[in-house]
């Protein structure tokens, strides 16, 4: 799978390009837009990120020029601008999809999988952690085969340090997945699902799979 | 009370009044004039009177006679039984008026009294005598006399006294009388006149006032249509037409032009502050959270080194929303409501924020409950409606301390949903009620932020903008120590959720989003 990344910042830039290439994606970087214009005519691409914000052709101008010519990828739009009038332009001008800045990677992975069809790595639906099964279709949990009853957000939080399993998993960046953006209540929530979570996954369970790494989240191994 | 009528009023109550004291100033006027010609058609009378006795006597005539019997005189003529004769008094009635002869010795007899005096009542004809008296006393050549009726309506006259001796020596004294209404306007005459000239005056005077306002505030009202136009705040490129035929009105829409130039261009600073301010602000921030995110990635870190790491993230993010709130307020200003509009179901999104709440409530020690929850859908942006009620939830447990209650209830009619939060908290004091949807406004910053690092006190503030940019509101209701209930009010739609969007295109409603 080929991506092309049109940013000029060298920081989001290089952030995207290794987060990409850990998932397997080729990537190609390209700091400008007409050079990027130029190559994503000229190379086969299964999806272009394109920054709006470029040092000479803006991105909107490179993406309304390569519709014009009847280029087809999928085109996965950064914006800093949120308001929906922005976000109507881009459209217009032939975006797929938009990340606004600033974004997680994790949103910014799985609309580049939507675009790019590509099996979902991180979608497959059966995530394993021991003998802990979380099924994200049938959204049902076991352990050794008997049935977790959860609520949503206990399976959202569960959900996420199942897939980062092994990894230590921030606190904000929990939140953020089973919240959402603009959630600060000020109090540490997270907390309280895993509470419940550890209630309910690990409490009578001989081996532990929750573990807090204090000040920074929690790791499920 | 509009201006036009206003000016039409006062404008047609002073022409009104003009009339009025005009007409009166007329009679003033003529009434001063009239005591003068009065006086002297009475010296005429009187004189023509003295001619006739005159020329008759030095005709030969006799002038006297003898009463006779059968000749009904008022009593007060035929004192004496002498009277002129009978060709002297018609030829003496043919003069206007009220006109006596009196013999030598005068006073109490009359030799002739015209037609006129003789409908003359006695209490008339007393005054009549005193006027006369003092007349002879005070050696004027007229005097003023009341003939008739007495009082308001009395009929103010002048009366003069001719003295004539005859060529046979005889003494005859002529008295003429003339009312000054012979000459002039009486105010019965003017009131007359007045009841019917008035109502026509006064019609006159408030039809043209009404026409001559209309005139004055047309351009006025063409001037407020056309701002009201422009402030709608999207048409702040358009002028005023300018308004010719007076300088008030060319003043004014020059002023109101240079104004709106104003607005136009502190707007477009403000549209271009927030676009550069997006970038500017959002595009480090996302520099910062991807050298973060991928900081946290390296699995040889310390957990010191995570632990920091943890902290900027958390920060970041809260920076981000900052700027995101105070974006979405400059862009409200503008009167922009940014969101998008699908049918949203609101039952699933109150068990959603509930499920939160207990959550939040479980950690506060208090009883969260949701008695009611009745389905409604609205118009409106999931997100944007799912960030207006954990604003309200995460507000309602801030403030309500341990073993409190929050009780959140979502209900709807045909016309509106709402959902509400009330809490047993500290409660909201009245003089902080007007203001608590003010931004940065905190009712009580020392109390508010003790253990918790909290909001920017943006809240309240984004939350009555999401609602009101629903065609909704936002209210509250509050006791300082009893708690408080905010309640959300939203139009329903009959839209059925799953319909499509009137955004051209519908973007997908993410669980992930960035932070």
């Amino acid at each position: 799978m080929n991506v092309l990344v049109i940013e000029d910042d060298p920081t989001v830039g290089g952030f995207i390009r290794r987060g990409l290439e850990e998932q397997r994606y080729r990537v190609s970087l390209v700091p400008n837009g007409e050079e990027g214009e130029r190559i994503a005519a000229t190379e086969a691409f299964d999806v272009v990120i394109l920054d709006m914000r470029l040092p000479g052709k803006s991105g909107l101008d490179v993406l309304q020029s390569l519709r014009a010519r009847g280029f087809e990828t999928p085109v996965l739009v950064l914006t800093a601008q949120d308001a929906v009038d922005a976000k109507v332009r881009t459209f217009r001008a032939g975006a797929d999809d938009y990340v606004t800045k600033p974004f997680a990677f994790e949103e910014l992975l799985a609309r580049v999988e939507a675009l790019s069809r590509r099996p979902k790595v991180l979608a497959q639906p059966l995530l394993k952690v021991g003998d802990l099964e979380l099924n994200r279709d049938t959204r049902e949990v076991h352990r050794d085969g008997t049935l977790i009853d959860l609520t949503p957000k206990e399976f959202a939080v569960l959900e996420y340090l199942m897939r980062h399993a092994g990894r230590v998993t921030s606190r904000t960046l929990i939140t953020e997945y089973a919240w959402g953006y603009h959630f600060d209540p000020g109090t540490n929530i997270v907390d309280v699902v895993i509470n419940h979570l550890r209630k309910k996954v690990d409490a009578g369970r001989g081996r532990k799979l929750i573990t807090t790494v204090r000040g920074v989240g929690y790791v499920i191994k | 009370m509009s201006l036009r009528a206003w000016l039409a009023t006062r404008f047609s109550m002073l022409l009104f009044g003009a009339m009025v004291v005009f007409v009166f100033a007329i009679y003033l006027a003529r009434q001063a004039g009239a005591y003068g010609e009065a006086a002297q058609l009475a010296q005429e009378r009187a004189r023509l009177a003295q001619m006739i006795l005159r020329r008759t006597s030095q005709a030969g005539a006799p002038i006297t006679v003898r009463e006779r019997r059968g000749d009904s005189l008022p009593p007060i003529e035929s004192l004496r039984g002498v009277q002129l004769e009978p060709s002297v008094r018609e030829l003496l009635n043919v003069i206007e008026g009220y006109v006596w002869v009196l013999g030598e010795r005068g006073g109490d007899s009359a030799l002739y009294t015209s037609i006129q005096a003789r409908q003359l009542d006695s209490m008339a004809l007393k005054t009549v005598n005193e006027s006369l008296i003092e007349l002879r006393q005070s050696a004027a050549p007229s005097r003023s006399v009341t003939l008739g009726r007495q009082g308001l309506f009395a009929r103010p006259g002048v009366m003069v006294e001719r003295l004539e001796t005859l060529p046979n020596g005889q003494l005859l004294r002529v008295v003429a009388a003339t009312p000054l209404s012979a000459v002039s306007i009486s105010p019965m005459e003017i009131l007359g006149a007045a009841l019917v000239v008035m109502p026509l005056i006064l019609a006159l005077s408030v039809g043209g006032a009404f026409l001559i306002a209309a005139r004055a505030t047309e351009p006025l009202e063409r001037i407020t249509k056309e701002v009201v136009e422009i402030a709608d705040g999207r048409s702040l490129h358009r002028r005023l037409h300018p308004e010719g035929g007076s300088t008030e009105l060319e003043r004014l829409t020059a002023q109101l032009n240079e104004m709106i130039g104003r607005l136009e261009m502190s707007f477009s600073a403000l549209r271009r502050f927030t676009a550069d301010a997006s970038h500017e602000l959002k595009t480090p921030l996302a520099v910062l959270r991807a050298d973060v995110e991928r900081a946290m990635h390296v699995p040889q870190g310390s957990t010191e080194q995570l632990v920091a790491l943890e902290e900027a993230l958390h920060e970041t993010t809260r920076m981000a929303d900052l700027v995101e709130s105070l974006l979405t307020l400059a862009r409200a200003d503008e009167g922009r409501f940014d969101l998008l509009r699908e049918p949203v179901e609101l039952e699933p999104l109150a068990r959603d924020v509930f499920e939160t709440a207990l959550i939040l409530g479980e950690n506060a020690e208090l009883t969260v409950t949701m008695p009611r929850v009745e389905n409604s859908v609205v118009s409106g942006d999931r997100t944007r409606l799912r960030q207006l009620f954990l604003n309200l939830i995460t507000n309602a447990i801030k403030y309500t301390p341990k073993g409190g209650e929050v009780e959140l209830q979502l209900t709807a009619n045909e016309e509106e949903a709402s959902f509400s939060v009330r809490d047993t908290g500290i409660g909201i004091a009245a003089i902080d009620l007007p203001n608590i949807f003010d931004r940065f406004y905190r009712a009580d910053r020392v109390r508010s932020r003790q253990a918790e690092r909290g909001g920017f006190g943006l809240g309240l503030s984004i939350s009555q903008w999401i609602a009101q940019a629903h065609g909704g509101a936002l209210t509250v209701q509050s006791r300082l120590h009893r708690g408080s209930t905010f309640t959300v009010t939203l139009p329903v739609t009959s839209d059925k959720p799953g319909t499509p969007p009137t955004e051209r295109r519908q973007v997908p409603t993410q669980t992930v989003t960035a932070g």
